[in-house]
């Protein structure tokens, strides 16, 4: 056996409980399973095993249990398990490595150094149960004068959004039940840069679609059909490159929502090539303005990076209407390993820098902040929109909402669970109905959760907490990222 | 030469303290003044609501010798900070008459100083020069601090009981067209006498009971626009926030107060585009938070009164009618120890604005 292939995990099954009725060989994507004739048993190939969990889920007789694969690497704490892993892939292959999802690697999370306040006495808290509180959100420029007629921007019912997937990187399955699901919840999903399925036009209203670089399925109607529309500058994953989506994934389907011939590579290019400055940005915004008659807000989404309040700055200069910034922690269907794992800056440095920048050059009102790259749960919306956001963007939490246990091979395409794959037996796994039915539900309960928090800051309506960082202290924090975050430490 | 009193912290001192309070207001509807010990009379008689750490009054129409002159009320520590004062008044400003306000002692151990500055011009973007002069006294003089900065009228504060600060400041020497009052009852002795209520900015004061949970983000959107923040006090947010929406942004007093204690989404719907549009442009400026407030203004020259709460009502504020006065208060108990045999006394619904045009005294 290659070094390489030394599992990770390590299939067991229980001899006792098993009825040989061969579920979990059908059920894994990976191959990991067969059924031996001979010895009437399940036998695994542990190294294919990507510990999806589909197997443990369908048993009918839970008999399966996935473990770590228990190996002893002669310890070393500076070339871990994983460094030596990573480098037998390379040699092997000659290749970067790609993987899936944000990274996993143990980077300090501020989110969890921040804590929310509370009322007590001098303050009353207010009980959602008895009084309205407000989570309604608007997306947009807001400097127009008052009595102008200018079109306004969206109103969102909640102050999160589905982040960017496209048909492609998730399933047209998956697609479906975002859009469904944010057309019950009243706000918006993001249909990414693979064009717009004809059956996704009737949730129009409820639809953001992306100009990326590689301007796939992009025309006139497209950007019509849509609420807003975004220019794709970047991503929290892999800033600075393209993407890559290889041929034998381009099915008769997917060329023709991309516009590119079937089996062909879609490549992404890293930048947009008629973008190689910021005036460029402002020739896009107003192209895409006058091709829907001024009528949608125009977005920009950025990867959060070093000199992100400057770039943010001038993309507010550029005539968008919303500036996405996706933090380092943002996901990914296919991303290489190094870019993923090492390029960047946290989504909560960024939105504060940027909200303390725009409100410092007077551009803060022209523009909605949305945050996303790592919003895990309701305190993490809470916080991001303290620090300065409008909204957030949810993308790996609503692919999880929906069943994925985030295995982190979406660039295989072999998703288990019919989320992240082109594949027609795999998609037919997942049912549109409830998977939009789960994603609801958990935007829902965080609604709930936000408007706990809000009553307990004793606030009646999220505008009080939007940018209003007296409502959070910071611990374990040094003094310097306090100061950019512009919150106080703990006890002040 | 200290005179003991500090009238607002140092920027490393700055630090916010909650503080919960009595507020009072009144005013003539027939154009006679009311003399000062009527707005005393009812802060007395809501004694629980404060705690003696600080008090204080507006009056407006007070000064009948200078019934069109701005004038300046500054507090000073000391006499450097008052000469460096004089020495930048001079520079911007013509002073027509300027004097110690005079004080009873043996009230007060330690006090700073007040003076009034009678400034000898007016006319268009007067205003906007006062106001830019009263931030940069405020932000650059360590020593001095502007309680009020209006056309005839005058603000009286410090840290002590109302009652206290009214007889170290002999309120019941004057008499005003409208006066508002404050008992103040902070969680801890901040001792800044500036720091007490009323707040004004030009013609507009405010005295407040409340604790605002959006501070955070409205001090913020404030600063930009070129607020100076020296306590750190809601009051202080508030007296800067009308003063926005009126003064620069040129909105009613209805419409600013769409903008503090807006209507809920629910009840603005789709059919009201304008109250949609004005609370998605100031969301910074909805005052989110339990509030009550009195509210003094003088807009193109006309007096106002102004009482509105937040949009739960979560403090409280009554309002009271006799023939010839029209007063609001924390408690009904306010309006009967100035007005026994007040006509007609109401509780404004949650949110919404009880604006009352004062007729003027002929002086």
């Amino acid at each position: 056996m290659k070094i390489e292939k030394i599992p990770e995990f390590k299939v067991l099954i229980d001899e006792s409980k098993c009825i040989r009725c061969k579920i979990c060989v059908n059920e894994c994507s990976f191959g990991a399973l067969r059924y031996d004739k001979k010895k009437n048993k399940i036998v695994s190939k542990d190294w294919l095993c990507v510990a999806c969990l589909r197997c443990v889920a369908k048993c009918p007789t839970g008999a399966i249990t996935i473990t770590r694969n228990p190996i002893s690497l002669s310890p070393h704490d500076y070339w871990t398990e994983r460094v030596r892993r990573d480098i037998w892939i390379r040699a092997e292959t000659g290749s970067p490595r790609l993987v899936s999802m944000g990274t996993n690697l143990n980077y300090p999370s501020i989110f969890d150094h921040l804590l929310l306040d509370a009322c007590q006495v001098t303050n009353p808290p207010i009980d959602p149960l008895r009084e309205p509180i407000e989570l309604e959100t608007y997306l947009g420029d807001r400097s127009i004068s008052v009595h102008s007629e200018d079109p306004l921007g969206l109103m969102i019912e909640v102050p999160i959004i589905f982040g960017a997937m496209s048909y492609g990187s998730i399933s047209l399955e998956a697609q479906k039940a975002l859009a469904k699901a944010a057309k019950e919840l009243g706000t918006l999903m993001n249909v990414g840069e693979g064009g717009l399925h004809p059956d996704l036009y009737p949730y129009g209203d409820n639809i953001i679609v992306q100009v990326a670089s590689g301007r796939f399925g992009v025309h006139r109607d497209y950007l019509n059909a849509a609420a807003a529309v975004e220019i794709k500058i970047g991503q929290g994953a892999k800033p600075g490159i393209g993407g890559h989506l290889p041929g034998e994934k381009v099915t008769a389907e997917i060329s023709a929502m991309r516009m590119i011939p079937e089996g062909t590579d879609a490549l992404s290019p890293a930048p947009h090539h008629d973008i190689y400055s910021i005036e460029d940005l402002s020739q896009l915004v107003y192209a895409i303005k006058e091709a829907t008659d001024y009528s949608k807000p125009v977005f920009v989404k950025i990867a959060a990076v070093h000199n992100v309040a400057y770039i943010a700055s001038g993309i507010a200069r550029s005539g968008a209407d919303g500036i996405v910034i996706d933090g380092f922690r943002g996901g990914t269907g296919a991303a290489p390993q190094v870019i993923r794992d090492n390029l960047g800056i946290p989504i909560e440095i960024a939105i504060a820098v940027v909200d303390d920048k725009l409100r410092e050059e007077g551009l803060r009102e022209r523009v909605a902040l949305i945050a996303s790259g790592g919003i895990r749960n309701s305190g993490d919306v809470a916080k991001a929109i303290a620090l300065g956001a409008d909204a957030v963007a949810i993308s790996t939490a609503a692919l999880v909402a929906m069943g994925c246990t985030l295995c982190q091979h979406c660039y295989t395409g072999k998703c288990p669970w019919g989320i992240a794959t082109q594949d027609p037996k795999l998609r037919a796994r997942l049912n549109v109905d409830e998977a939009a039915r789960r994603v609801v539900n958990l935007v829902k309960a965080w609604s709930t959760e936000l408007k706990e928090i809000l009553g307990a800051l004793g606030l009646s309506s999220i505008e009080g907490l939007r940018g209003n960082r007296e409502k959070l202290r910071g611990i374990g924090l040094d003094e310097l990222t306090l100061k950019m975050l512009g919150v106080k430490p703990a006890g002040r | 030469m200290s005179w003991g009193a500090r009238v607002k912290p140092r920027p490393e001192e700055r630090s916010r303290v909650p503080d919960a309070c009595a507020i009072a207001a009144v005013a003539s509807l027939s154009g006679n003044l009311v003399p000062g010990s009527g707005i005393v009379e009812m802060l007395k008689a809501m004694g629980p609501r404060y705690n003696g750490l600080g008090g204080g009054f507006a009056a407006y129409d007070v000064y009948p010798d200078f019934p069109d002159n701005f004038v300046l009320h500054v507090m000073f520590e000391d006499e450097g900070s008052r000469r460096e004062f004089e020495r930048r008044l001079g520079e911007k400003f013509r002073v027509a008459f300027s004097e110690e306000v005079p004080t009873r002692s043996g009230v007060f151990e330690e006090h700073p100083i007040t003076w009034r500055y009678f400034l000898g011009e007016g006319g268009e973007g007067f205003e906007e020069r006062v106001f830019r002069f009263v931030m940069a006294v405020d932000e650059g003089i360590d020593g001095a601090y502007v309680v009020s900065s209006g056309r005839n009228m005058a603000v009286f504060k410090g840290v002590g009981r109302p009652d206290k600060v009214a007889e170290f400041y002999k309120v019941e020497s004057y008499k005003a067209a409208m006066w508002l009052g404050h008992g103040r009852y902070p969680t801890n002795s901040p001792g800044w006498w500036g720091g007490a209520h009323p707040f004004n900015i030009l013609g507009l004061s405010v005295v407040h009971n409340g604790e605002i949970s959006s501070y955070g983000i409205s001090k913020r959107y404030l600063a930009s626009k070129g607020y100076k923040f020296i306590f750190l006090t809601d009051s202080e947010m508030l007296s800067y926030a009308f003063d926005y929406l009126l003064r620069v942004e040129k909105l009613s007093v209805d419409e600013a107060c769409k903008v503090l204690s807006p209507r809920f989404w629910k009840e603005i719907g789709n059919g009201n585009e304008f109250l949609k549009r004005l609370r998605i442009r100031y969301q910074e400026l909805h005052v989110n938070g339990p509030f009550s407030i009195a509210v003094g203004m003088r807009i193109n020259g006309d007096l106002y009164m102004l009482s509105l709460t937040d949009r739960l009502k979560l403090r409280p504020l009554v309002v009271g009618m006799s023939d010839d006065l029209f007063m609001a208060s924390s408690e009904e108990c306010g309006i009967r120890a100035i007005e026994p045999n007040v006509k007609k006394i109401w509780r404004p619904r949650a949110g919404e604005p009880v604006l009352v045009k004062v007729k003027r005294s002929e002086n």
